[in-house]
């Protein structure tokens, strides 16, 4: 395919770069990674198991309730999957999982797995922690970690509206943290309007983010960022 | 605690790297090329593979994978024999299972007698054989499509540079003053003439380009102790603008040559460059 257009002057010719408008803040999403398909995984916690069946490229069973899948590779062994509408983070090196369904966060290991140590609450180990995660080009979240339970969050481009939301976090191993955020109605940013409840799984090794953003009237986006520290 | 002050090892480029893809495992290639021969591809474990031309006996290697997205693959790996050698060689081959092609990057170093680190590329396209299928005869191809482009790529956190693809084949490298690239990079580069170097473009898809550069006319004029150079291959997705690559060659640690090769990832932005830098001459050639 030709580049180019003939015009009076000359030749015109069209840059490839470009600000990816059609995918918002799913832009820099990492290819797709298909390395669970096939694979059965029982969580066990707290007494009761959780049955994840990855049955194809696209699709799951959990629970026995057939879901749409997708799957991004965070790190060797460590993925994080959206089912549905629901998460699961699947740490194979720790043969260890923490789903987060219908809101509810689920620590627990692999069924079988002797030894195996469920992933642990954050607690406040991430307060004082000032970050933007870039998803795509001038799209970012900005959050910054106020207590155990309360961050200031902003979208952009209105880096001055910050809102105090509250957030659940998990340690998922030394540099890990899988985040869940709410999320208020949004105006004139770069996520949805009606996005309620933004999850991350961000590495503060790699300075990188993976997940996914949820809220009414739209299907779930994947997104994959970098991280900015703001101080 | 400020996660900012996590202690996380030194990163260059290969902070934003994709981990290493293992989807592959299990499964296996024939690739009909155009330079008239057939290449095995057999993923024999998670980083194993065995390689074979024409049916030649099998050879193993250790490879990585990252993905240019959900269905073109980057391979990579270094002939075992050669490592440890003076004339070290690698292998990339970018696998597009959408279109059923294949373009294969043969690096090696130690051609050159004067200048031994320079790494030659030598491409190769070619198609992926399936029982039953018709043999697709469009190619990957090189090409001229990425002329005009001016990106900005972010590496790590607080390094990233600025390409500009005029020329098939040469691009100028340069990066802002509130880049960390002031510190990993300025240093000698100041002592340029320009930021050029030599390049080859092949188009894999739309949208999606194979950039591959070998340092070569910069080291020629910063002569140092020793001449070094390295080769990167970015699989670029202009359609996400995102890229991931391998760079292999050699860098200088303590004064001392040492081979080198690493996978890298970059997420990238338009960026418009001042005048002077758009048309700046290219120093190097007439």
């Amino acid at each position: 395919m030709r580049n180019y257009t003939y015009t009076e002057g000359g030749v015109f010719i069209a840059n490839k770069d470009n600000m990816a408008e059609q995918y918002g803040i799913g832009q820099y999403r990492y290819p797709h990674n298909y390395e669970l398909v096939g694979r059965s995984i029982t969580v066990e916690a707290e007494g009761r198991e959780y049955a994840i069946e990855f049955t194809c490229r696209c699709g799951a069973s959990l629970n026995g309730k057939k879901v749409e899948c997708e799957i991004l590779k965070c790190a060797p062994g460590l993925y994080f999957a959206r089912l549905g509408f629901d998460v699961a983070v699947i740490d194979l090196n720790a043969s260890a999982a923490t789903l987060i369904l219908e809101g509810e966060i689920i620590r627990g290991v692999f069924k079988g797995a002797e030894g195996a140590v469920a992933h642990a609450c954050a607690g406040d180990e991430m307060v004082d922690t000032k970050v933007r995660w870039v998803l795509g080009c001038g799209r970012y979240l900005e959050q910054r970690f106020i207590s155990a339970d309360k961050l200031l969050a902003s979208w952009s481009p209105r880096d001055e509206k910050r809102d105090e939301t509250s957030y659940r976090a998990v340690k998922v191993g030394a540099p890990y943290f899988l985040v869940d955020m709410k999320s208020d109605i949004l105006k004139n940013v770069c996520a949805p309007f009606f996005t309620d409840h933004v999850i991350l799984l961000q590495d503060y090794d790699r300075c990188m983010a993976f997940g996914c953003v949820f809220g009414k009237g739209f299907d779930p986006i994947m997104v994959t960022g970098y991280a900015k520290f703001i101080d | 605690m400020n996660l900012r002050d996590y202690k996380r090892p030194f990163y260059a480029i290969n902070q934003f790297c994709q981990a290493h893809c293992e989807e592959l495992k299990g499964q296996s290639f024939r690739f009909t090329m155009d330079g008239g021969y057939d290449v095995e591809l057999c993923f024999t474990g998670e980083k194993t593979l065995t390689w074979r031309v024409d049916g030649d006996e099998p050879r193993e290697a250790v490879y990585e994978c990252v993905k240019g997205d959900d269905t073109t693959y980057l391979v990579d790996f270094d002939l075992v024999e050669t490592l440890d050698t003076d004339h070290r060689s690698n292998d990339l081959y970018v696998i597009d299972l959408e279109q059923r092609l294949v373009t294969r990057v043969f690096c090696h170093i130690g051609y050159n007698k004067r200048l031994p680190y320079l790494v030659k590329m030598d491409f190769d396209f070619g198609a992926i054989l399936v029982e039953g299928k018709e043999t697709p005869f469009r190619r990957h191809c090189f090409s001229s499509e990425l002329i005009g482009t001016c990106v900005e790529w972010h590496w790590n956190f607080e390094m990233w540079t600025h390409h500009k693809y005029y020329d098939s084949d040469y691009y100028t490298l340069t990066w802002p003053e509130d880049s960390a690239a002031v510190q990993n990079l300025g240093g000698p580069f100041e002592l340029l003439p320009s930021h050029d170097d030599v390049t080859k473009v092949i188009k894999i898809k739309d949208k999606m380009y194979l950039f591959c550069l070998t340092e070569e006319l910069m080291e020629r004029v910063l002569q140092g102790p020793v001449f070094r150079s390295n080769n990167m291959i970015f699989l670029q997705n202009y359609d996400r603008m995102v890229h991931a690559g391998r760079t292999f060659g050699t860098i200088m640690q303590d004064g001392k040559p040492v081979p080198c090769r690493t996978l890298f990832g970059s997420f990238g932005n338009p960026i418009k460059l001042p005048d002077e830098v758009l048309y700046a001459e290219n120093a190097y050639t007439v």
